[in-house]
């Protein structure tokens, strides 16, 4: 006989209960502490700018800079200045260490994107390169660390090249100018008036009557061209830079076939240069300057500039414009001697050609000074240091900048002594005045948007809450959102999307409509 | 005869006893002729000393900076950068008076032998390790004073004290002296003879790789091999003093072997040396690919120190660190970024044409 099993309970026993109360309450305390561990716990929703500064608290906060190899006449080393600042900020604040650590400049991008990637950025990243903003969601907006007499040291137009979307993402150290090298001689021969050129710029029709007399007063077999590119890609950002800009929405002329309808809210718009009718207008001329035989052929471009082969060097940049014009002290060498070389030729520099009713300027890039949190939030405060030392690695590299002649200082008290300084650099002096004076006439919005467009892609993209939130000079001390991970270019566009087609187009591989449609394509595809 | 062959031979087996044919002692005769003849083949004006294979014995390798072959009178004579030193020495020594050409001819095998005869050697026309050792031997006596001038230490009697701080030996080959850096402070300067205009003594930064005592005649007393990557260079002793102070050798820096007994005892395997040349013409050719090495890789290497690039020593290898640093110059001056020294690299290197 079997008799079947009753029921073990008929009602819950309190012990029981009590237990799987308690076991669940643990599980959840576990599960939070092994969250926050592990960085999982919920992200910062608003920023206090004002959080307080724990005096028993040991704050380590960790600084990227480029390890410049740069020595210029007569300055300091570049990357003194940083480590004076930090050493300064360290003696303020005894509960604060900071760790500085110099990137080369080949593999810095990449490095930040590791650690990005990994969630562990550095505190504060200095890079002489860009751009302010990396669409990282660790990324902090800086507009809410600014009160007024902050914002007013600054220049206008150093806001204006880290701004995104409205939104200060970055500290400006120092706006620099990116002039084009000519060679004076062929340029005379051209029929071209240089000392106006340079002041006042010219417009792309001026500069292809140019290189047309120049062929013809050469002739045929003279290896000459009128134009020759430093890096193709940015010398296609810089023609586009005195290009107007679009008004309505865009339609490609070279009608890309890959891509597709933009419904995600990360499509480039109407505002974006690189989808607007302006790359195949540019496109176009350097084509028909091609088919003249004014292009040089992209490779060996200094040397052919250097041995008057070529009569516009275009967008080196200002780092070898001041080498090539010879504005470096040179160490003499000591093991050995340099081999004696011909006189390079007589140098002007010069606008990028504009084109019709569009005034020349220059291209003109911002070195930035961004601050990051980690994935493991180390709080409001932590990120208060590193905003305050932010801007003190912003306006501490004085000594250093007073010698480059194409750095201009982000600050009005720095630019008024660089523009008294500016009469001892002669022609270059007057040239980088002038054309940092052209930029500050811009409007302002139209400004921020080219310098952030044309270098590094489409518009960033902010989604959601933090793209409305995202805090303005204005909203200094209110609670500020972050960025959102965003699809799309911040960064490497030139040499991702523009660079290879460039180049090929060059090189004589592709046509302008060509290039164009790849250009754009690599825009729509992201990175 | 072919019933009385062994059973064994019978069944295909080679016997053990059975004396091999003429055909099958080919190739034993072959290899042996071959052994006998090798010295001849090899070293068709005469086999290198004994010497010369300290090498295996060391762990080192065999220097390629100074000749160790036996010179007699030959036909065709032998030629050669040795014997041009030979004929220096022998003018030094006011015994020969002939052309200094680099032929061993009957002219400069007189004089030898009348060198021998003076040195109380047998009166061959042969220069071998007895002739140097003897000659060396003779010129020290012939001059004295030169061991108190050599020294850059005024009176030093006593040996000076061992020199602190890091190490750091410069060889000048213009001013063709050798001076020891002590803390970065120079500590003391020798004379040296250095390589021969068509064998120069090779520019860079090196490091001590390897020593040795006694290594052979040829290197005096003690050998200091560096890490030059295109050939065995050391800095060494002599058995030759009178070339101290002359472009000689075959590259090589040579000292007094007093002087290099002292500084043996001083520098340790991997201390600096750098040869510089002040008015030599850097010369580099452009996009040299990555493990190129030769002096167009030392000069490329130096410039870059000198205009702030961190590209390590000078070491004449266009290796990894080389290419991560012009691929930084690419970065920083905005060129396309390929680590390879192209004309626009050069260019901004003030290396251009």
């Amino acid at each position: 006989m079997t008799t079947r099993p009753g029921p073990l309970t008929t009602r819950p026993r309190p012990l029981i209960g009590a237990l799987i109360a308690l076991a669940t309450i643990l599980g959840l305390v576990a599960a939070g502490a092994v969250a926050a561990l592990v960085g999982c716990g919920p992200e910062p929703t608003g920023i206090n700018p004002q959080a307080p500064i724990d005096s028993a608290r040991h704050y380590h906060l960790v600084v990227w800079d480029y390890r410049l190899p740069f020595t210029s006449l007569g300055g300091a080393p570049y990357s003194e200045g940083s480590r004076e600042v930090i050493d300064d900020f360290e003696r303020r604040h005894p509960n604060v260490t900071v760790d500085l650590h110099l990137v080369d400049p080949a593999d810095g991008p990449a490095k930040l994107a590791e650690a990005l990637a990994a969630g562990y950025p550095p505190d504060v990243y200095c890079s002489p390169y860009g751009p302010p903003a990396v669409g990282s969601e660790l990324q902090i907006p800086l507009g809410l660390y600014l009160d007024y007499e902050t914002w007013s040291r600054f220049d206008p137009v150093a806001w204006q090249a880290v701004k995104v979307d409205d939104t200060i993402w970055a500290l400006p150290r120092w706006l620099m100018l990116w002039p084009w090298l000519g060679n004076r001689d062929l340029l005379g021969q051209a029929g071209v008036d240089v000392e106006r050129v340079s002041r006042d710029g010219w417009t792309r029709d001026e500069f292809a009557a140019a290189a047309a007399r120049l062929a013809a007063s050469a002739g045929r077999g003279s290896g000459l061209a009128f134009l020759d590119s430093f890096a193709p890609a940015a010398t296609f950002r810089d023609l586009l830079l005195a290009t107007p800009a679009a008004p309505t929405a865009p339609t490609a002329p070279t009608a890309p076939t890959a891509p597709t309808a933009p419904t995600a809210p990360a499509a480039p718009t109407a505002q974006d240069y690189w989808l607007g009718p302006e790359p195949g207008l540019v496109a176009g001329w350097l084509e028909e300057l091609r088919n003249a035989g004014g292009l040089g052929s992209g490779s060996g471009a200094v040397d052919a500039f250097l041995h008057g082969k070529v009569a516009v060097l275009a967008s080196p940049s200002p780092w070898a414009v001041t080498f090539l014009m010879e504005l470096v002290e040179r160490p003499a060498p000591s093991q050995f001697s340099l081999p004696r070389r011909e006189a390079p030729p007589p140098m002007v520099l010069l606008p990028p050609p504009s084109g019709p009713g569009q005034s020349s300027a220059a291209w003109i890039s911002a070195a930035t000074v961004a601050v990051f949190r980690q994935a493991r939030y180390r709080g409001d405060d932590n990120t208060r240091l590193a905003a305050e030392l932010a801007l003190e690695l912003t306006e501490g590299l004085r000594p250093w900048l007073r010698s480059e002649v194409l750095c201009v200082p982000a600050t009005a008290s720095e630019q008024a002594s660089w523009r008294l300084r500016g009469e001892k650099f002669g022609e270059v002096g007057a040239f980088a005045l002038e054309s940092f004076e052209r930029f500050q006439a811009w409007p302002k919005d139209r400004l921020s948007q080219v310098l952030t467009a044309l270098n590094y892609g489409g518009r960033p993209i902010l989604v959601g809450r933090e793209a409305e939130s995202g805090p303005g000079v204005g909203s200094a001390g209110s609670d500020g959102g972050v960025a959102s991970s965003a699809r799309g270019y911040l960064g490497p566009f030139l040499e991702e999307a523009v660079a290879p087609a460039a180049a090929r187009f060059w090189r004589g591989e592709a046509t302008a409509a060509e290039m164009v449609t790849e250009i754009t394509q690599a825009l729509w595809r992201g990175p | 005869m072919e019933q009385r062959r062994p059973a064994a031979a019978r069944r295909g087996r080679p016997s053990p006893t059975r004396r091999p044919s003429p055909a099958r002692r080919l190739p034993l005769a072959t290899l042996l002729l071959t052994l006998a003849l090798a010295p001849f083949l090899l070293w068709p004006s005469g086999p290198p000393s004994l010497y010369s294979l300290w090498s295996p014995a060391l762990g080192l390798q065999v220097p390629t900076c100074e000749s160790s072959r036996v010179l007699t009178l030959r036909v065709p004579p032998l030629r050669g950068d040795d014997v041009t030193e030979l004929q220096m020495t022998l003018r030094q020594l006011s015994i020969y008076e002939g052309p200094i050409d680099g032929v061993f001819s009957p002219e400069t095998a007189a004089a030898v032998t009348a060198t021998r005869m003076k040195c109380g050697l047998s009166p061959i026309a042969r220069v071998d390790t007895a002739f140097w050792e003897a000659v060396g031997a003779d010129w020290l006596a012939a001059n004295a004073q030169v061991r108190s001038a050599a020294a850059a230490t005024p009176g030093a009697a006593a040996p000076p004290a061992p020199p602190e701080g890091n190490l750091l030996i410069v060889i000048n080959i213009e001013t063709v002296r050798l001076t020891l850096y002590a803390g970065g402070y120079p500590y003391k300067s020798y004379p040296v003879a250095i390589g021969r205009p068509g064998s120069p003594s090779p520019v860079g930064q090196w490091r001590v790789r390897n020593k040795g005592i006694n290594v052979g005649p040829p290197f005096g007393t003690r050998w200091m091999g560096l890490s030059v990557p295109w050939g065995i260079y050391g800095v060494h002793g002599t058995n030759n003093p009178g070339s101290i102070g002359s472009m000689a050798s075959g590259g090589c820096i040579r000292m007094f072997n007093w002087n290099v007994e002292e500084l043996y005892e001083w520098v340790e395997v991997g201390t600096p040396v750098h040869i510089i040349s002040p008015h030599w013409t850097a010369s580099v050719r452009p996009s040299l690919p990555e493990g190129a090495v030769g002096l167009n890789v030392v000069f490329l290497q130096w410039q870059m120190q000198r205009l702030g690039w961190n590209a390590g020593d000078a070491d004449g290898r266009l290796g990894g660190q080389t290419v991560e640093v012009i691929r930084d110059l690419e970065s920083f001056y905005g060129l396309p970024v390929d680590g390879v020294a192209d004309t626009d690299v050069l260019s901004l290197l003030d290396l251009g044409r």
